[in-house]
């Protein structure tokens, strides 16, 4: 589904980010991990989030919710605006009756998120007595319920084991089960199926989908996976370096990435039936590898790999500026809406 | 590759199995990690072994090197048989078939430098003298595409995809004929794992070395391997031409196993029929008959009691399916 065409696209916004900032008090001196970052999602809508390992991603979803982890990381500067509420200005005991509730996350790793010494039926119970107020009985039907959602067969039986006696598929459906008890508006997922095999992937990112047809949740979608960002989102957020490089409708971001990073993430990656039409050549690379966050060059972050670069780009940090509507990003010789490169295209001599 | 399957093969596997046996509670039963298994690998070939997790790619793997003693069945290299050669024997042949794992770090000292490393292979097989070792191991550097600055340097200071230039630069110190690259590229950067799929084929072209690419990648085993086998619950279930299985697969699980791999295309329909459901079964405890008929669409009596071979189809691709 294009942005264009999604029913909620054009409603006031769910949360609206501006300006998030994150440091870490490292002992080398305090690093950005994540750089003025701003977004906004609607209700129903996909925002997913790509970049490279250690860009920031988790780090930008763990600052929303208020649980980066202190030492060393520090919210500094920003808003985080849901519903009207500022999530960074909010104090704990307000996050902590948000999370879980109206907005729900799951992880990579389920682990984390379920409690080895409880049956998961009963950790699903917990969650619905805290945030819903409901008797014990009707959270125990609730949570059979919302296991039955998440399809794992036999759901009343399967209540009662421990996250240590499911399979890897099921203890992520459980982790969903549990993330949805509340039925939550926004959901953010941090690579939700990285560690699930395709076949459990599918499964997963169909009852993500159907969920949020019916109850039109929003999602913010944090993944490696260009594939995921291609059947899932409606608009696509590319970080480098703790910033963002490009935003655009998903569609678009595919067909016309802007940011040469952008361009040479989807250049480099192989795609399933490449081989049939002969385009499986070399790969292209993208040359060099990400600068630690403490030795970031001082223009833009992605200079000492980018061929465009030029002196300007190592000096000035590229402003955030539109290239199409909607459609935006820092790089001072974007490809133009024609698919050409800036400089190349107007000729510029530098 | 059609011209080297008249070849004699590099490496054959023929009913490869190995069972681990299970202890405590279950003492006495075993894991099917692998369940007789057959395949051929031709010099300068690459070899995709694909299949969910569990089904014993890596068992496979190991088990073609002699890390792991397989339970039953034979290796051949170069026509001779390796599983009983006592290891003594066995180092010569070893010298030739090499591995290269997802997480190279583990698998490299700590405390030893890279040129360290990278002289032990000479010095254990004692296949380089000492006085040409150094020049050696630049040789190697260089065409992992490291420099000769990077001698001096423990593992810890480099990053994951020079790490795995190191772990490919060891593997291919003796010369070897096959290199096992397990996830090989599994945990880098898309960016960085372009560099090294790129750096295989350089390799591979240079060297004629053969590569068994195990990987749970199926677009990455697509862009590299020449021919694929696909594994499911200790058995490979479809083995092709790479076209074969990419552009008419045949297997209902290769079926499955492709049309569950999200694509890179937003344009593509979404919400298409795709889901297989349910999860791979224990290999404890496989199902009967064929292994995929608790999974499969086209799953009848026949396929609920009755183990289909792997048989060798008109179009040359092997498959085992009672239904196609
Ligand atoms: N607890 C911590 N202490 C110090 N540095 C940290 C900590 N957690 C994260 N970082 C650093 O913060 C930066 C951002 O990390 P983050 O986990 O957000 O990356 P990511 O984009 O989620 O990466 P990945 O794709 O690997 O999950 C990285 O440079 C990382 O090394
Ligand atoms: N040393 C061992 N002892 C007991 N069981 C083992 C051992 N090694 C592997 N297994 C089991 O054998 C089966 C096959 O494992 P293997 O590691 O070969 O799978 P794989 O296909 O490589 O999976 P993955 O994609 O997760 O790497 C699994 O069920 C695994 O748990
Ligand atoms: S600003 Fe310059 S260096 Fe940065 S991506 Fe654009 S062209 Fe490349
Ligand atoms: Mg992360
Ligand atoms: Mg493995």
């Amino acid at each position: 589904m294009s942005a264009a065409s999604h029913p909620a696209a054009d409603a006031a916004p769910l949360l609206r980010v501006a300006g998030l900032t994150t440091e870490l008090a490292l002992p080398g001196g305090r690093v950005r991990a994540v750089d003025d970052i701003s977004f906004a999602i609607a209700p129903g809508e996909t925002l997913g989030v790509v970049g490279e390992s250690g860009c920031g991603k988790s780090m930008m979803a763990l600052s929303l919710l208020g649980i980066a982890p202190n030492p060393p990381a520090i919210v500094s500067a920003g808003t985080a605006h849901f519903d009207g509420v500022d999530l960074l200005a909010l104090d704990p005991a307000g996050l902590r009756r948000l999370r879980g509730n109206r907005i729900a996350m799951i992880f990579q790793e389920p682990m984390t998120a379920l409690n080895p010494l409880m049956p998961i039926g009963a950790q699903i119970v917990e969650v619905c007595r805290r945030h819903l107020g409901h008797s014990r009985a009707q959270a125990e039907a609730w949570a059979v319920e919302l296991l039955e959602r998440v399809r794992i067969p036999d759901a009343s039986r399967r209540a009662r084991d421990y996250p240590h006696q499911l399979s890897g598929g099921m203890r992520q459906r459980a982790m969903i089960a549990m993330a949805l008890a509340c039925d939550p508006v926004l959901l953010i997922a941090d690579e939700p199926t990285t560690a699930l095999d395709v076949t459990i992937q599918a499964q997963m990112l169909e009852l993500i989908s159907d969920l949020q047809e019916k109850a039109g949740m929003a999602l913010l979608l944090i993944t490696h996976d260009l594939g995921v960002i291609a059947e899932m989102a409606d608009r696509v957020l590319v970080m480098y370096a703790g910033r963002k490089v490009e935003e655009a409708p998903v569609v678009e971001l595919f067909n016309l990435p802007a940011h040469p990073y952008t361009d040479g993430l989807m250049a480099s990656v192989p795609k399933l039936g490449a081989s049939l039409s002969g385009t499986a050549g070399a790969l292209t690379e993208i040359p060099g590898t990400v600068p630690a966050p403490h030795e970031l060059p001082a223009g833009c972050a992605f200079a000492p790999r980018c061929a465009r670069a030029d002196e300007r780009c190592r000096v000035e940090r590229p402003i955030l500026r539109d290239v199409l509507v909607g459609h935006e990003t820092a790089c001072w010789h974007p490809n133009q809406s024609d698919g050409t490169a800036a400089s190349a295209r107007t000729g510029t001599n530098v | 590759m059609s011209e080297q399957q008249t070849l004699e093969p590099l490496l054959e596997a023929r009913d490869l199995a190995k069972h681990f046996p299970l202890k405590g509670r279950d003492r006495g039963r075993v894991v099917r990690a692998v369940d007789g298994v057959s395949l051929t690998l031709h010099a300068g070939e690459t070899l995709g072994l694909v299949g969910e997790s569990g089904c014993g790619k890596s068992t496979v793997g190991r088990a073609l090197l002699r890390l792991i003693e397989p339970t039953s069945g034979q290796i051949l290299l170069d026509g001779t048989d390796i599983t009983g050669l006592p290891m003594a024997a066995f180092r010569e042949h070893r010298r030739r078939l090499q591995i290269v794992f997802q997480d190279p770090f583990s698998s490299l000292n700590p405390r030893h430098r890279v040129e360290k490393i990278l002289t032990a292979p000479f010095i254990v097989h004692n296949t380089v003298p000492r006085r040409q070792r150094r020049d050696k191991v630049v040789e190697l550097l260089q065409r992992v595409g490291l420099g000769a600055d990077h001698l001096r340097k423990f593992p810890h200071e480099f990053s994951g995809g020079q790490r795995q230039r190191i772990g490919i630069a060891r593997a291919l110190a003796l010369n070897p004929s096959i290199i096992v690259c397990d996830e090989a590229v599994s945990a880098l950067d898309v960016s960085v794992q372009a560099q090294i799929i790129n750096l295989l084929s350089a390799l591979q072209r240079e060297l004629r070395v053969a590569f068994l690419f195990i990987s749970h990648d199926l677009a990455v085993v697509e862009h590299i391997s020449h021919r694929v086998a696909v594994m499911y619950l200790g058995q490979i279930v479809e083995l092709a031409e790479r076209r074969q299985i990419f552009a008419d697969p045949r297997h209902p699980y290769t079926e499955a196993l492709l049309a569950a791999v999200p694509v890179a295309n937003p344009q593509r329909p979404r919400n298409r029929i795709r889901v297989v459901a349910g999860e791979v079964p224990s290999p404890i405890n496989p199902p009967s008959g064929c292994r995929f008929h608790t999974r499969c669409p086209l799953a009848d009596r026949q396929c609920q009691t009755q183990a289909p071979p792997l048989r060798q189809d008109t179009d040359g691709r092997f498959l085992a399916c009672h239904k196609r």
